[in-house]
């Protein structure tokens, strides 16, 4: 009994990083719930409904993603939002949300919160998203496709040329394949900026 | 001055040497002859410009940068880029509905040591009103028109883009084409006819790829210069059937289109059941400018196209670049009889 009290009074008094062992545990449980209510609150903010919740996505880029193979395709793999524009690890993921902010931002203050102001920034909103993926080496992209995977045999004569010529000068994926889940608006880009 | 006369032997070349209806030629048992099948596709307004200019043409740096031929990832799927364009989806602003996408062309050659010897065979197709001709017919007098054109080998574009070499953003009904007003200014082509023909890039000091105007109709080189040109190899021969009469034609492009001045070229073609069946004779050698001078064991990059439904000028449907080869390798393989 004295050993048990003896034992509950050193456990009582033993400090974790400065903390007593009730303060850390109290620590550490909130800090798993905190970091689950933290992780929850992301990924909700991760996912397609939630993307398309705002009508002026509602009703232009998801309409457009729709109609492609990303949406719908002979083997049932889908590609949602997230998937191609937010980072699936965990530091450019939190720095992609930051940024998103921005976005919600524009919402509120009204520069884009209509499908027709969306309409009258869309070409800039997409070169922005061209120059990030450009920047990462189309990242997202290569979450799902790489060269070295690729069988050459089951690709159609254009694209085999295409990613022979590719993978010779270390091109990447958003080099060529700008405006395949959206309205292509790349047309309007000049030579040199095609070229970028 | 027009391109006829920066070759002013040519009319008279024509008229002597110009094969003669009753020309002899021996032409080969075509169930001997292997035969080829290609795609012609509705190209739209799909000009060189477009071909060459990244926003429009996902294929563009291949085709600048790599030198890739058209043929490399454009044969198989023709019929899907015509698809896109006869509606109007892609590269086309005058949509002509009802028009076919693409034509299955079958295609034999053979050669002897005066001769080569092709035989085209095409589907007649159904009759679709163009909604911007008088009477729907562009051309009334002539159901269908098939035309061939031969490259000399020696300019890199011409090789690896075959007929889109002579084909630009400023010619007959394509975006770039300049006012009829502003046409007369440009002296040493033939605009009378109220447009710019096709021509070669060589026979222009600039070609703009992407600003507007696209083309370079306006910026033609000198006579001398374009007549040096001619003689390195730009221009493409070019030879066309017209189904009324049977007529036969042979020109070439170089700094406008002439369909005149070759030494020889003879077609016979006629609707047998629901088919064109076309033949051609056509003489290997030849000095005239213009002219294609076909050797046996060499390949010749060409081109085909056909005029269906009464059609003109750019409502065509054409192949993508081809090898010819004379005993030679080639998609197509002209066998020696």
């Amino acid at each position: 009994m004295r050993e048990n009290r003896s034992l509950f009074s050193r456990l009582m008094t033993t400090k974790i990083l400065g903390a007593t062992l009730v303060g850390a545990s109290i620590l550490f449980i909130g800090g798993i719930m905190f970091w689950g209510a933290f992780n929850t609150a992301m990924e909700a903010t991760n996912n397609l409904d939630f993307c398309i919740s705002c009508h002026e996505m509602e009703s232009t880029v998801y309409q457009e993603y729709k109609q492609t193979i990303h949406y719908t395709n002979r083997s049932g793999v889908r590609a949602a939002c997230p998937d191609c524009h937010v980072p699936r690890d965990w530091v450019h993921k939190i720095v992609r949300k930051i940024k998103a902010s921005n976005e919600v931002y524009h919402k509120l203050v009204g520069s884009v919160n209509t499908p027709e102001k969306f309409e009258a920034k869309r070409f800039d909103l997409a070169k922005r998203v061209w120059a990030t993926m450009k920047d990462t080496n189309s990242r997202e992209c290569r979450n799902c496709h790489a060269f070295d995977q690729m069988n050459p045999e089951m690709q159609k004569p254009r694209a085999r040329k295409q990613h022979q010529n590719a993978v010779e000068d270390g091109m990447t994926c958003i080099d060529c394949h700008k405006g395949i889940a959206h309205k292509p608006v790349h047309d309007k880009l000049t030579a040199q900026e095609g070229k970028e | 001055m027009s391109q006829n006369r920066l070759f002013p032997t040519l009319g008279a070349a024509a008229v002597a040497l110009a094969m003669a209806p009753g020309m002899a030629f021996a032409a080969p048992d075509w169930s001997k002859v292997p035969e080829t099948t290609t795609t012609l596709f509705y190209p739209g307004q799909a000009s060189l410009e477009w071909v060459m200019n990244g926003p429009d043409h996902g294929g563009a740096r291949s085709f600048v940068k790599k030198g890739d031929r058209c043929y490399e990832c454009h044969n198989g799927e023709q019929a899907d880029m015509g698809a896109k364009m006869v509606t109007g989806k892609k590269a086309e602003k005058m949509v002509i509905p009802g028009k076919r996408a693409a034509i299955p062309l079958k295609i034999k050659a053979a050669f002897d040591a005066t001769n080569l010897y092709m035989r085209f065979e095409f589907p007649a197709g159904p009759h679709n009103d163009v909604p911007f001709a008088q009477g729907g017919k562009m051309d009334p007098e002539n159901e269908v028109k098939l035309a061939m054109m031969i490259d000399p080998g020696k300019v890199d574009v011409q090789t690896r883009a075959g007929c889109w070499s002579t084909c630009h953003a400023d010619a007959r009904d394509m975006p770039s084409a300049p006012d009829k007003a502003k046409l007369a200014a440009v002296k040493g082509i033939d605009t009378s006819a109220g447009y710019v023909t096709k021509y070669v890039g060589d026979s222009r000091t600039a070609l703009s790829i992407a600003e507007e105007p696209r083309g370079g109709w306006d910026k033609l080189k000198p006579t001398p210069e374009v007549e040096a040109a001619v003689k390195n190899g730009a221009f493409m021969d070019l030879l066309r059937w017209k189904a009324k009469g049977n007529v036969s034609e042979d020109g070439f492009i170089a700094a406008e289109r002439v369909m005149k001045g070759g030494e020889g070229v003879k077609f016979e073609g006629k609707k047998e059941g629901d088919s064109w069946v076309v033949v051609m004779t056509r003489k290997l050698g030849s000095t005239a400018p213009g002219d294609v001078a076909l050797e046996a064991g060499k390949s010749y990059t060409v081109g085909f196209a056909v005029h269906d439904d009464y059609t003109a000028g750019r409502f065509h449907h054409v192949s993508v670049d081809m090898h010819l080869g004379l005993g030679a390798d080639g998609e197509i393989k002209a066998v020696k009889q």
